[in-house]
């Protein structure tokens, strides 16, 4: 009986020591992942916030068919291998001609001509280049992109970003699978938080209810997010070695589920209108994008990518024979026949990124973001509280907490407010952006330091961040002119939403200020209490 | 949209099943009780009725799965996580 007692506790404390390490010494950067990508789920949004803009459908709007046939006359004949088209969020239609080439880096990318084009029909801008290198350039996803980068790969160069964040992914894993195994009472704790003598919820409880509550999704998004992570830097590029002999245009071949050789003689291409109409009233939605080969061959094809909706989680692909404009299948994403592989890939980016029905679902995912930067915050804070109890010491791990729970959220949205001024200014905002978050990082970083006071710091950053969510609405309003009236009419959902909950965040900033100062002056009160009834006794 | 909107009834009657759970779970009573002279929790319910109502969760996701939304699974199962957790982080003194 003894024996088995002390097999369990000593089970229970390799659990916990299990837990402990694999928290404490990734937490930091697994809370700069959780944050970042809780924001990540809204960068669609923020895309269309940051630019005051709409979506304005122009991909069914506009006569798409003409647009192409016009830009196909002026652009070189190597380039018109596939054309993809989207909305971007400045209202245009971005059309992107290109052939497929190894880039500097040695990975497999897009080249050509990318086209700005108006609701108009009109050229705004063109450019010539990978396709990576023009997205990365591209100032209308300047801010959604590096709050997204962050999250994915940490802006650590490829593929050791991606790397490590699925060594983050597979830490939370274990801290989850540990966390479950370990609790004893998992279901007799989960609606009960003691309270300490001061009327705040005991670290511990805090910790281990909130953790409860979000295991099953803490699993679903670390395995995920590890999933994308590793196969993106090891396990396609492992892939292409073992099956394709180093092949990467082969593999990328087999993956999407096209033919390698086609033919190339000329042959006129059906109205490209009508297919996307057709897309259109079979999914009754927009497409999100679209993808034409070989167009004005007998070989053209139109794909029509879909978010999911109608119940469904997957994303849909509807290819259609562009030289007579019949619909010809719902393409599965990997392959050329459906497969359990291909319905699984297909939902693990909207299961991650919560994009499965629309502002709803992400509603719910941010709520989980949420919880589970509640879980890494307080878990960190239970091991400062453990073993820093010195007031009088500068409490350095205590010190870090601080400085990236509440300075991480600061410096992002430092980032924001570089965007808006540099458009304002008509700089750089790719530049600016990234620029604004490495000098809020230092000067958050330079207080930490200067600042003793751990609570004097705490309340400053929280100030920095209740002001800046405070400002960026307002500054947004002044670099666009749009202010809610123009949203409401416009139906512009993403923008009010990103500005609410902005203006949320800055209630809430200002509301823990305030109860930090009243929780400050009571303590003050009954010491000195304290010392009057000392001094009376005396 | 509709696929939405049916997810809602659900999600509203799971919140209504969390906050009975949280008012009648017997561990946040004792703990009520220590803090707070005047107890708020007066929803006595048995052991059984208590793993009932936990298990009736689980029913709103017959009719999803019946209905093919799978998108209104997953929002379902995500509210509830997000509901349970904010409702145990009420005080006490307040439910």
């Amino acid at each position: 009986m003894n024996e088995n007692a002390s097999t369990i506790r000593s089970k229970a404390k390799a659990l916990l020591s299990l837990h402990s390490w694999s928290g404490i010494i990734l937490g930091m950067l697994l809370y700069a992942v959780i944050f970042t990508g809780t924001v990540a789920v809204v960068a669609d949004e923020i895309g269309e916030w940051s630019n005051s803009n709409y979506h304005q459908d122009l991909l069914l709007t506009t006569d798409v068919n003409d647009t192409v046939n016009r830009l196909v006359a002026r652009t070189p004949k190597e380039y018109q291998e596939e054309i993809s088209a989207y909305e971007n969020d400045r209202q245009q239609l971005v059309y992107f001609f290109h052939t497929h080439r190894q880039n500097p880096s040695g990975v497999m990318d897009e080249f050509g001509i990318q086209y700005l084009i108006n609701a108009k029909g009109e050229i705004i801008s063109q450019q010539e280049g990978f396709g990576s290198d023009i997205y990365a350039q591209d100032d209308s996803y300047a801010l959604s992109r590096f709050l997204v980068a962050i999250h994915t790969e940490l802006h650590i160069p490829s593929p050791w970003g991606l790397i490590l964040t699925g060594i983050l992914g597979l830490a939370m894993l274990i801290a989850s699978v540990s966390g479950f195994m370990m609790h004893r009472h998992l279901f007799t704790d989960m609606f009960s938080i003691r309270t300490q003598r001061n009327g705040k919820s005991l670290k511990r409880d805090s910790h281990t209810v909130a953790g409860t509550w979000s295991i099953p999704f803490a699993i679903l998004l670390a395995f995920t997010g590890s999933f994308f992570s590793f196969a993106t830097a090891f396990g396609l590029p492992a892939m292409a070695v073992v099956a394709f002999g180093g092949d990467q245009e082969a593999m990328n071949h087999t993956l999407v589920g096209e033919q390698q050789h086609k033919s190339d003689a000329p042959m006129a291409s059906a109205n490209l209108n009508g297919m996307i109409s057709d897309s259109a009233l079979r999914q009754s939605s927009v497409p999100a994008f679209l993808s034409i080969s070989h167009f004005g061959t007998e070989s053209a094809s139109l794909l029509a990518f879909y978010m999911p909706n109608k119940g469904k989680v997957g994303f849909e692909q509807l290819v259609y024979d562009a030289t007579n404009g019949d619909f010809v299948e719902y393409k599965p994403l990997v392959g050329t026949v459906p497969s359990a592989g291909s319905a699984i890939l297909s939902l693990i980016y909207p299961i991650h990124f919560g994009t499965f029905a629309g502002l709803f679902s992400k509603l719910i995912w941010i709520s989980l973001g949420v919880a589970a930067c509640y879980v890494t915050i307080t878990g960190l804070q239970l091991y400062a509280h453990r073993h820093e109890k010195s007031e009088t010491s500068w409490r350095w791990f205590s010190r870090m907490c601080v400085w990236g729970f509440v300075g991480l959220p600061l410096c992002s949205l430092s980032s924001a407010l570089g965007f808006f001024v540099s458009g304002n200014m008509s700089l750089n905002q790719t530049m600016w952006t990234q620029l604004s978050f490495v000098i809020a990082a230092i000067v958050i970083s330079a207080l930490t330091l200067s600042i003793k006071n751990i609570t004097r710091l705490k309340m400053l950053l929280l100030a920095g961040n209740g002001v800046l969510c405070l400002i960026l609405p307002f500054l947004r309003f002044t670099s666009s002119g749009i202010g809610w009236l123009q949203a409401i009419q416009h139906n512009m959902v993403a923008m009010m939403f990103i500005d609410m909950v902005l203006l949320f965040c800055s209630a809430w900033c200002f509301y823990s200020l305030y109860t930090s100062a009243q929780f400050k002056h009571k303590s003050v009160l009954v010491e000195n209490q304290t010392l009057n009834r000392e001094e009376v006794a005396e | 949209m509709n696929h939405l909107l049916l997810t809602l009834p659900f999600i509203v009657l799971g919140t209504v099943l969390i906050l009975v759970l949280a008012m009648s779970d017997p561990r946040r009573r004792q703990l009520a009780n220590k803090t707070h002279a005047e107890n708020k929790l007066n929803v006595a319910l048995s052991s059984n009725s208590r793993k009932l109502i936990g298990w009736s969760l689980v029913l709103p996701l017959i009719p999803l799965i019946l209905m093919a939304n799978y998108a209104g699974i997953l929002m379902y199962a995500g509210a509830l996580t997000t509901i349970g957790w904010l409702v145990s982080e009420l005080p006490s003194s307040l439910l």
